[in-house]
């Protein structure tokens, strides 16, 4: 085989691994991967913008909701932490049909009672809520509107 | 008439440079600058990156288990023992160490991508995928293109004869790393078009650079200054800068050349992102490097006659060894740190850490981007001086 040829058919079978593999990537999360999806959205936010955000709750024994820092909650996950939100209330939504589950959601609900005796440990908690919201920012007075629109709220609660 | 064979000698040249063979051809490094890069590559990981450890992932976050749907992570149904993830993080560091050393160095390359690989697969199992591959795919790349050859122990071996690995095998190797590096920003332009940055209405830089600010605090450098200028064609322009950049690194791939002017509107692109958006976005930096002429740039720093010569092969193979091999043993000390267990950081990460300044990785990393950014300024200028010495 000549020189041209061999590298011919080496990177056209490269290419067509590479186009195969980004084509597959618009229906399944692939891992490793070439395609770098990041930033892609492009709105028109001429007077404002929305954008989703999620956030976590303790909830004390006497049913008050203490918000907490997901950095700190999570401590050496920082980079993590929303997409670990987003598992949970993935997981939660299908736990029933999973008993499978059942035990890494223990392990995770010990876990999270452990966090929040050393964050606050005079207060006493009975569970987690995790609320999914979307938030409104005005980008000309470069303010946030003042009410967030919650989109779904999810509950954890301990079992002692 | 002359016009005519004016025409026909210059289609005959554009049709020879246009040429597979002659593309692919023009990529090829020699293993004296490939085994420069090795060390640029190490030293980088030692001083600024640190090595990946995987000891964090742990059996109480097996709820958070979400890995890509195509994965070897995929296979399992949660986060294997911690003991495999000591011998992972163990088995990576004495790879990187002997690919350092040059020892058996294209299969130790090969070996420290894939033990990368494999951890980090489980790394980005709760969902978030950094696109951070590009550096530690790199070596099953060079490690098979002769990076190995120069600056090994190998040269104290006697009667050892190195397999010399053709001009050709080199030459496609390095190419489809580049073809990698340019289909990855393609897939980011070509998202970023399904996603509206074409439209003159939609604000893609803007939208991501509020949004990052406001979801994630990221509020350094030029974040502040700059989100609360609102000049409608000011943002486009950055649209259509980003989409033409990351488009055209595809097509640059038709002669080094222009692949190297890609890489350096790279460098002050992936600065941008740093001072707007905080984002290190260090791994394409770590390879851009390689595509510098490394050539030119040690004939400009020895000299003529001495940059021919370089390198003198035992007195760098025993200097590389000496820090090599010191400052991997600090890290052999750190696996048995209580208060580090298992964790590799970059030398100037715990240098600054000692230091207590806080966000010593982040600040380090901002050094690196610094450095890398002067780099290529004097880069620029080296290629601009021998190109205005040929015109005269």
């Amino acid at each position: 085989m000549s020189k041209e040829n061999l590298y011919k058919t080496i990177i056209y079978s490269y290419l067509i691994i590479l186009f195969l593999h980004f084509l597959a990537h618009r229906r399944y999360s692939i891992y490793p991967s070439l395609v770098f999806p990041a930033f892609s959205q492009a709105p028109n936010i001429e007077k404002s913008m929305q954008y989703s955000d999620i956030t976590l709750y303790a909830i004390t024994d006497k049913n008050e909701l203490k918000a907490l820092s997901k950095a700190d909650f999570f401590t050496g996950y920082k980079k993590h932490v929303n997409y670990f939100l987003a598992t949970i209330v993935r997981n939660e939504k299908v736990r029933l049909s999973k008993p499978s589950m059942l035990q890494a959601r223990e392990e995770f609900l010990k876990y999270s009672l452990k966090q929040l005796e050393a964050l606050y440990p005079k207060d006493s908690f009975k569970g987690l809520q995790i609320d999914q919201s979307v938030k409104s920012y005005d980008t000309k007075k470069m303010i946030f509107n003042a009410n967030k629109a919650v989109v779904s709220t999810t509950f954890l609660y301990f079992t002692k | 008439m002359q016009t005519k064979q004016w025409f026909q000698q210059h289609f005959s040249i554009l049709q020879s440079n246009m040429k597979l063979e002659n593309i692919v051809d023009g990529y090829y490094i020699d293993p004296k600058y490939l085994s420069v890069y090795r060390i640029l590559y190490c030293s980088i990981i030692l001083l600024i990156v640190g090595l990946p450890s995987y000891t964090w992932m742990i059996n109480s976050l097996n709820y958070l288990f979400a890995p890509p749907e195509v994965s070897f992570a995929g296979l399992f149904h949660q986060f294997p023992d911690p003991w495999f993830f000591m011998l992972l993080t163990g088995l990576n560091l004495v790879f990187f160490i002997m690919m350092f050393l040059g020892v058996a160095t294209k299969w130790t390359s090969l070996l420290f991508s894939i033990t990368c690989l494999v951890g980090h697969n489980f790394w980005y199992s709760f969902g978030k995928i950094d696109h951070l591959i590009l550096w530690y795919i790199a070596p099953v790349f060079l490690g098979f293109a002769g990076w190995g050859r120069y600056f090994s122990v190998n040269a104290f071996r006697v009667n050892y004869i190195y397999k010399e690995v053709s001009f050709s095998t080199n030459a496609i190797l390095i190419f489809i790393f580049a073809l990698s590096i340019g289909f990855s920003m393609f897939t980011s332009a070509a998202e970023k078009m399904a996603g509206g940055w074409l439209s003159w209405q939609g604000e893609g830089v803007r939208f991501n650079f509020i949004k990052n600010f406001l979801s994630l605090n990221r509020d350094n450098l030029l974040t502040k200054p700059l989100i609360r200028y609102h000049n409608h064609i000011f943002w486009k322009f950055m649209d259509y800068s980003a989409l033409i950049m990351e488009f055209g690194f595809i097509l640059s791939l038709i002669r080094i050349q222009y692949f190297r002017i890609f890489l350096a509107i790279g460098v002050v692109f992936h600065m941008l992102v740093l001072l707007m958006f905080n984002i290190p976005f260090y791994s394409n930096l770590i390879v851009y490097l390689l595509f510098v002429d490394w050539h030119l740039i040690i004939r400009n720093i020895y000299g003529e006659k001495n940059g021919d010569n370089f390198p003198r092969e035992r007195l760098c193979v025993k200097f590389i060894a000496a820090i090599s091999l010191f400052f991997t043993t600090f890290w052999v000390m750190y696996l048995f740190q209580k208060r580090s267990f298992f964790n590799f950081p970059g030398l100037l990460e715990s240098l600054l850490t000692g230091f207590s300044i806080p966000n010593a990785f982040d600040k380090s990393l901002f050094a690196f981007f610094f450095l890398v950014f002067i780099f290529t300024i004097y880069v620029i200028y080296c290629h601009l001086e021998v190109y205005i010495k040929n015109k005269l």
